[in-house]
């Protein structure tokens, strides 16, 4: 029988079905001083779970029901607004992060069970009080109607907190008036990125509806919302949108009632901050955090290194930095707006030599494949970077930043980076956490960002205590293929093994990466992290899905969380490869390997097949799909090369699907490195080497 | 042997040479060219193929005379002349069939055009002086044909101005056919004969430039006499003057239920509740007065804003296919909210034409993600906004028009500095203005086409043609298109809107405006513009001028002077409901709403944002469009086989029927009687009660066998599958 497998590895949750898993936080937020009873659901959420968070607040766990696993919370009266991650651990291992928030408001929920339903404006549900914040859930095409009462010249702010709490709700608002006139609608409001808010004085006494829904109507797991009423003012921008670690920074705020200021003490460590406009009972910004000098823009000029603030103020307007320069430089100049979530700048990043020329842009064209597929899902794109090498008899540039459709406003805030720097890679690894199997193999995937480095790339996770192992991690070099194209080489793979024995580490993985410059000087970059995975479901279950948008999932990289770890049961089955042999062939080479299952229980139905992946290798076969003989834990398979397969030293990784207890459980082989080496087609006479 | 093939060239020297001296000077635009298009020579089967005929390339019907002039001056390497010996050249031998010729024998020895060819290859093939040998225009003589009767003929002749002054009779060499032979067709010597009552139009073509002759075959039959009939508006009148002319009674207007079921679903693609349409029949007030109130209270409704947000949902392709799912929904919102304040028609396009930004916080640049790149961008834009298809041009200048090639990639360049890239959001995209590498190049010879505006729209900021360097291209178009001086873009609109009242465009179809397609009542056409433009681009006021006239309040009902017109709009015409009216017209005859996933549980079908909702189903079925394409052609409003197997036999229906929450359950589980049944059923179907006949029938069915609630369900069957209900009448 032969056999083509090529599959992707799957995410880690996955891997180890028995894991705990949070669905659902009962209630999603609180007022600020309140105690009350957080209940979570989930799967595998087992006596003696303990709740693992950041709230500040008093938890004691309470006897779990058939509601599920409730906690007494008494959350401190100073509790700071804003979202708290929410996660549990115990002997199966630990749960992925919901969010929980703190707010100023009274809480209610939804009367979602109520009859008739609020899903009309003759069937809105009345709000009793204000302010107050409602906590509603959205059931795929589903709409909530909410009445409030207002009087001639009463101002009420409406705001919906849902993708900023971890929901994958993407909510629309819309007011009506007492005849069902729509009067106003938001989408997505400034600074709250895909969250509604409607700001609204009411002309007349009377009854009036506010509306909630989904603005792709669509079904999602997390789909719950917080509808804010009340009479408050909020923020539409801050800035600067960063800082220094360690410094005070003083973050200037604009809203309808005017400008205000915070001074904050910025953390020592970490990528992101939160900083939040002083008696406003909104949830604060985050801001990035960096190492290098910072500057305004009334500064004038760019320091290198540095990072300049600056606003694209006005529609049309450029920001121009004059910039004194070397020949043969090598310039990485680094953009951030849209990706903070605070700024919407789609930025235009262009250099100009003294007479005006232009030199090189970013954000302007498409991304190269490599790039575009490392910062994004679908069809999104990140912040633009440059990586320039200032040309011959140029000692002068100007790099200009404006906004690419020509916008401009206070929420038009950026933070350009500017730094000597040929050759650089930014890392990022998933899962978010990762639950090993004690016993047992785990898998992490790491993608590589390059900009301006072409070369290999080793990750590795350095400081594991004894009995962990952690193998792979190969990124191969960027090559040009035969028709001229260029590789997409920026992914690889790490196995994590422990031993049965192993000692739980004392923090959180770190995951590295290294890389060789063409100096000779080694390039080291850590991983950033996810914080909490939310998906978002794509399209709304229409037939052709090749007509809707994939989504990409909702990521707390704020959290400034590494990548938890933890050790749960034991596998109910390892799994082992072993490469057998190297064939010589008129073109590439063919590999074979063989696998096999070990385990303790033998009712256990072993699979026939595993999946195969090497992560970055092109042209590749997996042919030759073979069980030893019927029902033997044992088998083999080929991988072939082509001309086309780059040399370079790859990660081979099986994993293969159990069914146990009607639950599926995947299972890993520690990754196996394995060379393709660079030999002419006169070297090669089908003679068969040992194994590589 | 020799010597008389000796002799033979030496006679035919000596005949043919004098012959050409003494010939008029002979160029190849004025004389040549002509004589090409003619005989076939540049027609698309032959060498005006896009790859030419056996190797020789000529333009499409000689819509580039330079081009072709240089293909048979160097192709070949320039051995189709024998200007010392003009009989033995190629360009003589093949047409003439002495030499083996694919296309037959074109140009018979000896002939007139035999020796103007002739003469022109004496004569050193001379291309002649653009500015003097180009057609400035062509007359046609008479301009209008009007006929007593059928069978009446009558000559027509062709006369070229040309720019330097000089008038020629070219009714031989101009191309001359009858856009509908069946009335009246024309022969090759130019004669029209009228075939049947009713108005054609002699389309003429010249060396690229058109004319038209209106033909009119008059019904003969004696003992027409014009019933005046009230006359609600201009529309009348002028709709009267030309049926007067003409000899054609107009249908009077159709009766209050007729008029309530049909204005119902035609403003707001709903029929009139049974509520409704009590009240309406039995309020006493004038006709007239009562009926212009209720378009008043149809044009104040959502379902108003619903139903013209689903039209323009088709011309602009609204679909997630090209938008994904929240572009989808927001595109959409950003339509409604503009029909719902009945933003001003020219301020709605320039919104769409100049937005930039994110589409999720400017939803009018959806515009650009459909056809995404420039060409297609032009080509759509014209058609929906100016009635204007340019996408012949692409390759060769309009056949039937005055559009060039040249014009083609002019307009394009508009729209060449858009620019989409993916944004930050997922399904987002940024849509920009490109700050260089954007110029359109001419495919031909590869020149850098700098944009013209197709005509010249004469306000102030306009007046130059050709747009100076640095100027924002896409403001500019947006100027050009919907100032009040482009010819194209009011009329264009006012003919769309009739074409949704009266089934069919003044100019039909209506995104093919152009010379060779004249309107069916031109005065008409031009008052509905000038009074489209008079109120701002108000297009509310346009609806509602059109709905109040009488000839859209006419029956369907014909008359023996207007039974065999289609062109006049002298009696209504039935028009099946689209899918969505049907949709909703039988929800709300059997009260039972189809549930959908994608959209909340009392979305209307006229609402659905895109064709993705209920796709491949009942919708599809009937028509729905998919929004490939901008043109109102896509959706079908025929009837089909499987469509009338759906209705007879399907589920949507048969179940909606027997629905427990249906309205027959209700009506029975009320309590009422047969007669209430009845009138309940007709109202809410036919927008009408029962006539006594109705009635009688009804009831002795509903009392005949012992279910009285599955007869009811029967005859509720029987209802929504009756022209009077699948039909707008």
């Amino acid at each position: 029988m032969t056999k083509v497998l090529l599959g992707f590895l799957l995410a880690a949750q996955a891997v180890w079905a028995a894991a705990p898993a949070l669905v659902e936080l009962q209630p999603r937020g609180a007022q600020q001083g309140k105690t009350f009873t957080l209940t979570l659901t989930g799967r595998e959420l087992l006596e003696g779970s303990k709740l693992i968070t950041t709230l500040p607040a008093i938890v004691t766990p309470l006897t779990p029901t058939m509601k599920g696993f409730p906690f007494l919370v008494e959350l401190r009266a100073d509790a700071p607004v804003g979202t708290y991650p929410v996660r549990i651990q115990n002997a199966s291992g630990l749960s992925n992060i919901l969010l929980f928030t703190v707010g100023t408001f009274p809480e209610v929920a939804e009367q979602e069970s109520a009859e008739p339903a609020n899903n009309t404006i003759q069937t809105a549900e009345p709000v009793k009080v204000m302010p107050v914040t409602i906590n509603g859930k959205l059931n795929g095409a589903d709409r909530d109607f909410f009445r409030v009462t207002a009087k001639a010249g009463e101002r009420r702010v409406f705001e919906v907190e849902a993708r900023r709490c971890g929901s994958a709700i993407d909510p629309a608002l819309e007011l009506y008036d007492e005849k069902g006139n729509l009067l106003t609608r938001n989408e997505d409001a400034p600074g709250i990125g895909v969250d509604s808010r409607i700001d609204y004085t009411f002309a007349r006494d009377g009854n009036y509806y506010i509306e909630v829904h989904d603005a792709r109507f669509s079904k999602q797991e997390q789909n719950f919302y917080r509808l804010k009423i009340g009479t408050y003012n909020y923020p539409e921008s801050v800035f600067p949108l960063g800082g220094r670690h360690g410094e005070t920074v003083t973050f200037g705020f604009t809203s309808k009632a005017g400008a205000s200021k915070a001074v904050v003490k910025l953390p020592d460590t970490g990528n992101f901050a939160t900083v939040a406009m002083p008696g406003s009972p909104t949830l604060p910004f985050t801001v990035a955090l960096s190492d290098a000098a910072e500057q305004t823009e009334s500064a004038g000029t760019l320091a290198v290194p540095g990072v300049m603030n600056g606003r694209i103020a006005r529609p049309g307007e450029v920001d121009r930095y004059p910039l004194k320069v070397t020949p043969g430089d090598a310039l990485l100049f680094e953009l951030q707006s849209r990706e903070l979530g605070t700024s919407r700048l789609d930025a235009l990043l262009t250099v100009y030599d003294a007479q005006g020329k232009k030199l090189a842009s970013a954000g302007d064209p498409i991304p190269s494949t490599d790039v575009t597929s490392a910062l994004i899902v679908g069809r999104t794109q990140g912040d633009p970077f440059l990586n320039f090498k200032v040309p011959a008899e140029t000692n002068e540039i100007t790099v200009a930043i404006e906004d690419l459709a020509g916008r401009g406003g206070n929420d038009f805030g950026y933070r350009l980076s500017v730094r000597k720097q040929a050759e650089e890679f930014l890392l990022s690894a998933s899962p978010a956490y990762l639950n090993v199997p004690r016993g047992g193999t785990a898998l992490i995937s790491v993608a590589a960002d390059r900009r301006g480095y072409d070369g290999p790339i080793r990750a590795s996770i350095p400081g594991l205590p004894k009995g962990w192992t952690a193998e792979g991690g190969y990124i191969a070099a960027e090559t040009m293929d035969a028709s001229g194209a260029r590789a997409v080489s920026r992914r690889g793979t790490l196995t994590v093994t422990v031993a049965p024995d192993a000692e739980m580490p004392a923090a959180d993985l770190i995951v590295i990466a290294e890389a060789k410059l063409a100096d000779g000087s080694i390039l080291r970059r850590q991983a950033s992290g996810a914080g909490a995975v939310i998906d978002v479901a794509a399209g709304t279950g229409l037939p052709d899905g090749a007509s809707t948008d994939r989504q990409k999932p909702f990521t707390a990289p704020w959290l400034n969380i590494a990548m938890p770890v933890a050790m749960g049961k034991e596998p109910s089955a390892t799994l082992a490869l072993k490469p057998l042999r190297r064939i010589r062939m008129d073109e590439g080479d063919a590999f074979d390997f063989e696998w096999s299952f070990s385990t303790k229980d033998k009712t256990i139905a072993l699979p026939a097949t595993v999946s195969v992946d090497a992560p970055g290798a092109r042209d590749l076969r997996i042919i030759d799909m073979k069980v030893a003989e019927k029902g033997a834990p044992t088998g083999t398979f080929r991988v072939t090369t082509t001309r086309s397969t780059a040399p370079a030293t790859y990660d081979l990784v099986i994993t293969a699907n159990l069914t146990v207890d009607g639950q599926r459980e995947t299972v890993v082989a520690r990754a196996i490195p394995w060379e393709v080496t660079e030999e002419t087609k006169s070297d090669a006479s089908n003679k068969t080497s040992g194994s590589n | 042997m020799l010597r008389t093939r000796l002799l033979a060239a030496i006679s035919f020297t000596a005949f043919s040479f004098p012959f050409a001296q003494a010939a008029e000077q002979v160029t190849f635009l004025r004389d040549v060219a002509p004589i090409l298009n003619k005989v076939g020579c540049t027609s698309g089967p032959c060498h005006g193929a896009a790859k030419g005929k056996n190797g020789f390339k000529l333009s499409l019907r000689g819509y580039d005379p330079e081009f072709d002039y240089q293909a048979l001056l160097y192709d070949l390497s320039g051995r189709r002349f024998n200007r010392s010996d003009p009989g033995r050249s190629l360009m003589l031998a093949k047409p003439t069939q002495e030499v083996a010729h694919g296309g037959g024998l074109r140009i018979e020895p000896g002939s007139k055009y035999y020796q103007t060819v002739f003469n022109w290859i004496a004569q050193g093939v001379p291309f002649g002086d653009p500015a003097k040998d180009k057609v400035e225009r062509i007359e046609m003589q008479p301009p209008a044909v009007e006929m007593a009767k059928p069978g009446l003929e009558q000559q027509v002749r062709v006369v070229a101005h040309y720019l330097d002054g000089a008038v020629r009779d070219v009714t031989k060499e101009a191309v001359i056919a009858s856009n509908i032979p069946d009335t009246a067709d024309v022969s090759a010597d130019a004669v029209v004969k009228g075939a049947r009552i009713g108005e054609a139009t002699m389309l003429v073509r010249y060396e690229g430039k058109f004319g038209t002759v209106p033909v009119t075959v008059l019904n003969p039959k004696p003992g027409f006499v014009w019933k005046a009939l009230p006359q609600n508006n201009y529309i009348d009148q002028l709709i009267d003057a030309k049926l007067q002319r003409l000899r054609i009674q107009p249908a009077a207007a159709a009766d209050d239920a007729t008029f309530l079921r049909r204005v119902s679903e035609d403003l707001t693609g709903q029929l009139p509740t049974a509520e409704e349409a009590r009240a309406f029949l039995a309020d006493g007030t004038p006709s007239r007065l009562k009926r212009s109130r209720m378009i008043d209270t149809l044009l104040a409704r959502k379902s108003y804003v619903d139903h013209f947000t689903l039209k323009w949902g088709d011309l602009l392709q609204n679909s997630r296919k090209y938008l994904g799912d929240k572009a989808a929904w927001e595109f959409r919102e950003w339509i409604r909210e503009s029909i719902a304040s009945n933003k001003p028609y020219d301020q709605f396009v320039r919104e769409m034409l100049t937005a930039r930004g994110s589409t999720n916080e400017n939803p009018a640049t959806n515009y650009f993600r459909v056809t995404r790149d420039a060409k297609p961008t032009m080509e759509k834009t014209t058609q929906v906004f100016l009635g204007v298809r340019m996408v012949c041009t692409q390759c060769h200048d309009h056949p039937f028009e005055r559009w060039t090639q040249n014009q083609y990639y002019e307009m394009t360049s508009f729209f060449s500095t858009v620019g989409l890239r993916p944004g930050f959001e997922s399904g987002e995209e940024i849509v920009y203005d490109k700050r260089d590498d954007y110029d359109v190049r001419h495919p031909k010879d590869d020149r850098v086409m700098r944009p013209k505006f197709l005509v010249a729209a004469t306000t102030v900021s306009l007046a130059p043609m050709a747009l100076p360097d640095g100027a924002d291209r896409r403001k500019a178009f947006a100027e050009w298109i919907t100032s009040k001086e482009n010819p194209f873009f009011a009329k264009s609109m006012a003919n769309r809107m009739w074409s949704y009242f009266l089934g069919k465009g003044i100019i039909d179809p209506v995104d093919d405006i152009r010379a060779s397609n004249p309107p069916a009542n031109e005065a008409l056409l031009d008052a509905l513009t000038k009074d489209f433009k008079d109120h701002n681009y108000d297009l509310k006021h346009l609806i509602r001028t059109i709905v109040n006239s009488r000839i859209y309040q006419a029956g369907i009902e014909t008359n023996e002077w207007n039974e065999s017109d289609n062109t006049n709009f002298s009696h209504a015409v039935p028009r099946r409901l689209n899918a969505e009216q049907l949709m909703d017209a039988l929800t709300q005859a059997t009260g039972v709403r189809p549930a959908f996933p994608e959209v909340p549980a009392d979305t209307k079908a006229e609402e659905f944002p895109d064709p993705h909702v209920g796709k491949d189903g009942f919708l599809d079925l009937f028509g729905r469009p998919q929004r490939e394409s901008a043109c109102e052609c896509e959706r079908k409003t025929d009837l089909s086989l499987p469509q009338a197997l759906n209705l007879v036999n399907g589920r949507t229906i048969s179940d909606a029927i027997a629905d427990p929450a249906g309205r027959i359950a209700k009506v029975l589980i009320a309590g009422a009687d047969d007669r209430a049944l009845l009138q309940e059923l007709y109202l809410a179907t036919l927008s009408r009660t029962p006539t006594p006949t109705e009635l009688d029938r009804g009831i002795t069915y509903l009392r005949g066998g012992e279910s009285r609630a599955a007869r009811a369900q029967d005859l509720l069957w029987a209802l929504v599958n009756s022209k009077a209900f699948l039909y707008n009448r």
